[in-house]
């Protein structure tokens, strides 16, 4: 008798969960093309009604179940500061080796306890510890290819800038950056007298780049 | 004006040389005095907050409420009366310092909100902007990093956005952290600073596009590309660690994570100059069911010894103005230790005037009529002699 009123329950909550779902289908959102491309993002730019494949539910109060959905450009917030735990084998990836100051920042860089997760936040004190562990790791690999034997110019920096892009960020620098980087590399390495030394300060810039530290 | 400045400059000089001579002479205390109050202070707040859910059980600043029912352990014989209507429990608050003791206030406010989150969005802001972070914003200073917060753990629901370009930077090991204040042993694998600044600064550019596209998850790569740059071009700071793990008994470690690391941590940024210093506790705060308030004597005797050797030596810094804060989203009611519609804060600082406007009911409630959140941190610019209070007038008139 129990199990039978359990059931008619069950069946009854089903039906009415159909009809709060099925009666109050809308058709897909989303009829037209963006509305531009945005100049700053270079992404396009979605109207409210542009949101692809999306549809709207109807609530039982009346609202629709898509009224608290948060908005935003396609393509915005996809990136992650990545985790200690990541990074202990990123930095060995790109360099050849871990960096040996690394295993000292677990805590800056919020290494979490074992079977605990923290989303990473980045701080000033783990954004130059990420410049010491780079720099560290850099004077490293620029210690014996003879591209680093000379100080850079504006035609050396280039070239190397767009290597250690292509071998940190695994995607292809732009001018703007590649600009930068060689900016860094002739201008702002002028203090160091060491040519091995400027290759390591530029190299350890583009390591410090979000194109690493991100992803 | 730069007439006026040139006399002003030369008269502070040779007062404070005369003084300084007198003194030396004489032994004159009144020209020891008249010197030692030229000394700039610099006003910082240290925030330690009770559980990422907790409470602060008024037992503890409000002593008095409770003994004639001896709720939450409370009786006659573990009680101070510290004056001005001010009754502490004697084991915690009244095993302070002596300083703490002459300059210590119990702050009520009434925010109406039950719910931890809700409790913490309304002790800590104004549902956009974080107080502490606002008010580290308005304090002056120099120091790159003003607002800086003890580890990695905050209330549950803490407002983290930036406020007048000052943004909430975490410390989570102290050896790095003084590496990036300068303080650190120098060697062949130390960046310069000047080149590393420069290097920085390339990388936060050549970061651009990442950060515009990721306004939110990558927001605190931007604001460490912005205070890291800034930090290396200030001077050089040196500590000395050694003698900050022995006051606060955590051996040779530098991460920041139980109390006392983030007491001693919380006296390195005081060092360093920031503003606004907050340390949450992750213990045992939401103490449901504690009738006999043991478990919040608990949690209170683990904290205390670190607070007392914060209080003890900093209170002792004559070039600051050091106010320290024990709060928590609401206060546990009666019966059952649940959770209150306020919260008596302690307040200890050079600048508090003993008293109470926090003394609650037996029943541990706060009087309606109890100021909000808001003129709390009014208060706390007062004591702190902030050169701007951005918070209103301040309703609690126990200042020196």
């Amino acid at each position: 008798m129990k199990t039978k009123s359990i059931r008619a329950l069950v069946v009854l909550l089903s039906f009415v969960g159909l009809a709060g779902c099925a009666g109050s289908v809308s058709e897909p959102e989303g009829t037209g093309g963006p509305l531009g491309i945005d100049p700053k993002t270079g992404l396009p730019i979605l109207g409210d009604d542009d949101a692809p494949a999306g549809r709207s539910y109807k609530a039982f109060g009346g609202g629709t179940l898509g009224s608290d959905r948060i908005s935003g450009a396609a393509g915005e917030e996809m990136k992650r500061v990545k985790p200690y735990s990541a990074l202990v084998g990123e930095y060995a990836r790109v360099l050849g080796k871990t960096p040996a100051l690394l295993p000292t920042f677990a805590a800056t860089f919020s290494e979490p306890p074992a079977r605990w997760f923290f989303e990473p936040e980045a701080s000033a004190v783990s954004v130059f510890s990420a410049y010491r562990a780079a720099f560290q790791g850099c004077l490293d690999l620029t210690a014996t290819d003879a591209a680093y034997a000379t100080a850079p110019t504006p035609t050396t920096a280039a070239t190397e800038c767009g290597k250690f892009a292509s071998r940190f960020w695994t995607r292809t620098a732009g001018s703007a950056e590649i600009d930068v980087c060689v900016n860094v590399a002739t201008v702002q390495t002028q203090p160091e007298t060491d040519f091995r030394r400027k290759w390591a300060y530029t190299c350890a810039a583009v390591l410090t780049s979000a194109g690493f530290l991100s992803f | 004006m730069s007439r006026r400045h040139h006399i002003s400059r030369r008269s502070l000089i040779q007062g404070a040389a005369a003084a300084a001579g007198l003194s030396t002479v004489a032994g004159s205390s009144l020209f020891n005095r008249a010197f030692a109050q030229a000394i700039p202070e610099k006003p910082v707040l240290l925030v330690i907050h009770l559980g990422t859910f907790g409470g602060y059980n008024s037992v503890f600043n409000s002593a008095d409420s409770f003994t004639a029912a001896g709720d939450f352990g409370a009786a006659a014989g573990n009680i101070t009366n510290l004056g001005n209507g001010l009754v502490v429990d004697t084991a915690t608050l009244g095993s302070m310092p002596d300083f703490a003791k002459t300059h210590m206030a119990s702050i009520g406010m009434r925010h109406e909100q039950f719910q931890h989150e809700a409790a913490q969005r309304a002790v800590w802001g104004d549902g956009t902007n974080n107080f502490g972070i606002r008010l580290a914003s308005v304090m002056g200073g120099d120091a790159a990093i003003k607002c800086a917060l003890m580890g990695d753990t905050t209330p549950g629901d803490f407002p983290k956005s930036p406020v007048g370009g000052v943004s909430l930077q975490q410390i989570r090991d102290m050896g790095p952290t003084i590496a990036a204040l300068g303080g650190g042993a120098v060697d062949p694998l130390t960046p310069n600073r000047d080149i590393a600044a420069g290097g920085l600064t390339a990388a936060q550019q050549m970061s651009g596009d990442s950060i515009t596209k990721n306004p939110v998850l990558l927001g605190t790569v931007k604001e460490g590309y912005a205070t890291s740059i800034e930090t290396l071009k200030k001077p050089v700071r040196t500590f000395n660690l050694a003698a900050l793990q022995s006051a606060y008994g955590i051996g040779t470690s530098t991460t920041v994570n139980g109390f006392g690391s983030k007491m001693a941590a919380a006296e390195l940024m005081v060092e360093a100059g920031a503003n606004v210093i907050i340390a949450t506790d992750g213990g045992d705060w939401d103490t449901h069911d504690d009738n006999n308030g043991a478990r919040a004597r608990r949690s209170m005797a683990r904290i205390m010894p670190s607070i007392n050797t914060f209080v003890g030596r900093t209170s002792a810094f004559a070039d600051r103005n050091v106010v320290t804060v024990i709060m928590a989203e609401f206060n546990r009611s009666i019966p059952n230790s649940n959770h209150n519609s306020g919260m008596t804060a302690t307040v200890v600082g050079k600048y508090v005037k003993t008293g109470t406007t926090g003394k609650t009911s037996a029943a541990a409630n706060l009087p309606p009529s109890a100021p909000k959140p808001v003129a709390f941190w009014s208060y706390l610019a007062t004591v702190l002699k902030s050169p701007t209070n951005p918070f209103g007038a301040n309703p609690h008139n126990l200042v020196l």
